[in-house]
């Protein structure tokens, strides 16, 4: 027999009574893609979970956001954890879900590249932020598990590197579900605790990706981001590489290869400045010498030979100039010679002597003087006449005039 | 001189010494310069050396010895 009609409401409550009730409801892992993703302002997070053929509506309250390790994003498998809960208002069902895990490579790269695209948008990674990792340092925190093969490792390198430096073994869990949490923590207690720590080494030695996991989520990104000691990030093997390495402040390739960045050789250090030393002393010496060369150059003996060699060049530059005066003037009086024989020709040709070899006679009168002219002369004077061989006496018996160069006619005249 | 001493970096003097054989090899120092370089630079290299010998290296483990 039909029991009699019931509101709405009244159905639903009891629906919600008979799901909340049913004991594998209360707590079920679902596998199914993700669809639908939405972040709701108020912090919850909304998604489909779906296969081939069905689908579910999943809630994730904000409460619960903290204990999940992955990133989320459409498409992504995973396996939700969480009870079936009535929405009674709408009528509708969906799953709340408390934990998600995620299982395969695919999924958790994934899982991988969206939290180091958001952390990478935010400017964890930045260049800017990077601290230098201290050359010496004298305290190095070494945040790992106690029973690992990197914190042997890392302990045996740094023995054998540096007998100086103290080392701080801070043991946490590094791979499960309580991992990041630990590593987060312990990252924060050395900067409090241990703010005279120098250096921190962070990381694990090899395993799967699911083992490495804690080193790819986000609490423990924030952690080695906000830290003030530098960060070296030490993550399994060359190939590994995590979140942690990337907001680290250096990334090394294995812990061994974190404690050879952390700590310095202290015996190749001694070499290095053993040799800056030698260095030292070398330099000074090679200088002392030069300085006393210097100045042994400038002794009186070489003086005087510099001195005497300057003088020298001067008396042989003087004797040049000497010469070639002496011979400018001898190439000079050369040229006066011609010029003075060329008068005495002249000279030579207007002799009287020449003139009288021609047959010419010069005329003296009684006192000796030369006369060009008949008229000082009168009839009954006497005259010398100067030849070429000698001289005749003679009187003037009488006086004609003649003008050469005109007619016999005219000179009678 | 003491007090600075007593505050510099392994860093510092390093970098010191390194300095100070630079100076001291640059064309043209005077020879004061370069003894007063020559000074500094063993005072450094003295200061370094003391430190890569002053061995008391201790580890620990947190929570090892505190409880």
């Amino acid at each position: 027999m039909a029991i009699k009609p019931v509101r709405v409401s009244q159905l639903n409550s009891y629906i919600k009574r008979v799901l909340q009730s049913d004991p594998l409801l209360g707590n079920v892992s679902v596998v199914g893609e993700i669809s639908n993703l939405k972040y709701h302002g108020s912090g919850h997070i909304y998604f489909t979970l779906k296969d081939e053929t069905s689908k579910i509506s999943c809630f994730l309250p904000a409460d619960a956001i903290k204990n999940i390790r992955y990133e989320l994003s459409d498409g992504m498998e995973i396996i939700a954890v969480g009870y079936i809960y009535l929405y009674e208002r709408g009528g509708s069902y969906s799953l709340n879900v408390r934990d998600i895990t995620i299982e395969g490579f695919g999924n958790l790269s994934a899982a991988f590249d969206k939290l180091k695209e958001k952390l990478a948008k935010e400017g964890l990674f930045d260049e800017k932020y990077k601290k230098p990792i201290p050359l010496f340092p004298r305290k190095v925190a070494v945040i790992t598990s106690e029973t690992g093969a990197a914190v042997r490792d890392i302990v045996k390198i740094i023995k054998n590197r540096n007998n100086i430096v103290d080392v701080l073994i801070y043991p946490c869990l590094v791979q499960g579900p309580g991992a990041a949490a630990e590593i987060s923590d312990a990252i924060n207690s050395v900067n409090q605790l241990f703010p005279e720590v120098d250096t921190i080494i962070v990381g694990r030695g090899g395993g799967s990706m699911e083992e490495l996991w804690a080193f790819n989520e986000e609490i423990v990104a924030r952690s080695i981001f906000v830290s003030k000691i530098p960060v070296i990030s030490a993550v399994g093997h060359e190939t590994d590489f995590t979140i942690s390495d990337f907001v680290a402040d250096k990334r090394a390739e294995t812990p061994t290869a974190a404690a050879q960045i952390a700590v310095p050789d202290i015996k190749a250090l001694k070499e290095y400045i053993e040799n800056e030393k030698d260095d030292l002393i070398h330099t000074i010496k090679r200088l002392v010498k030069y300085m006393e060369l210097k100045v042994a150059g400038h002794s009186i003996e070489i003086l005087t030979t510099n001195l005497n060699q300057r003088l020298s060049y001067y008396a042989m530059k003087t004797d040049n100039l000497d010469k070639e005066l002496n011979n400018a003037l001898v190439y000079r009086f050369g040229e006066w010679t011609a010029c003075i024989e060329k008068y005495k020709i002249e000279i030579d040709s207007m002799n009287p002597a020449n003139i009288m070899k021609r047959g010419y006679a010069a005329i003296l009168d009684d006192q000796r003087i030369l006369s060009g002219s008949v008229n000082r002369f009168g009839a009954g004077n006497s005259l010398t006449a100067v030849m070429n061989d000698g001289e005749i006496d003679c009187k003037v018996a009488s006086i004609r005039r003649i003008e050469y160069g005109k007619s016999k006619k005219e000179n009678e005249l | 001189m003491v007090s600075q001493k007593k505050k510099m970096s392994f860093e510092e003097a390093l970098s010191g010494l390194e300095k100070s054989a630079e100076v001291l090899k640059k064309d043209g120092v005077t020879l004061e310069a370069a003894i007063q370089s020559f000074e500094q630079g063993m005072m450094y290299y003295n200061y370094c050396s003391e430190m890569l010998n002053s061995a008391k290296q201790k580890i620990e483990t947190f929570g090892k010895k505190n409880e």
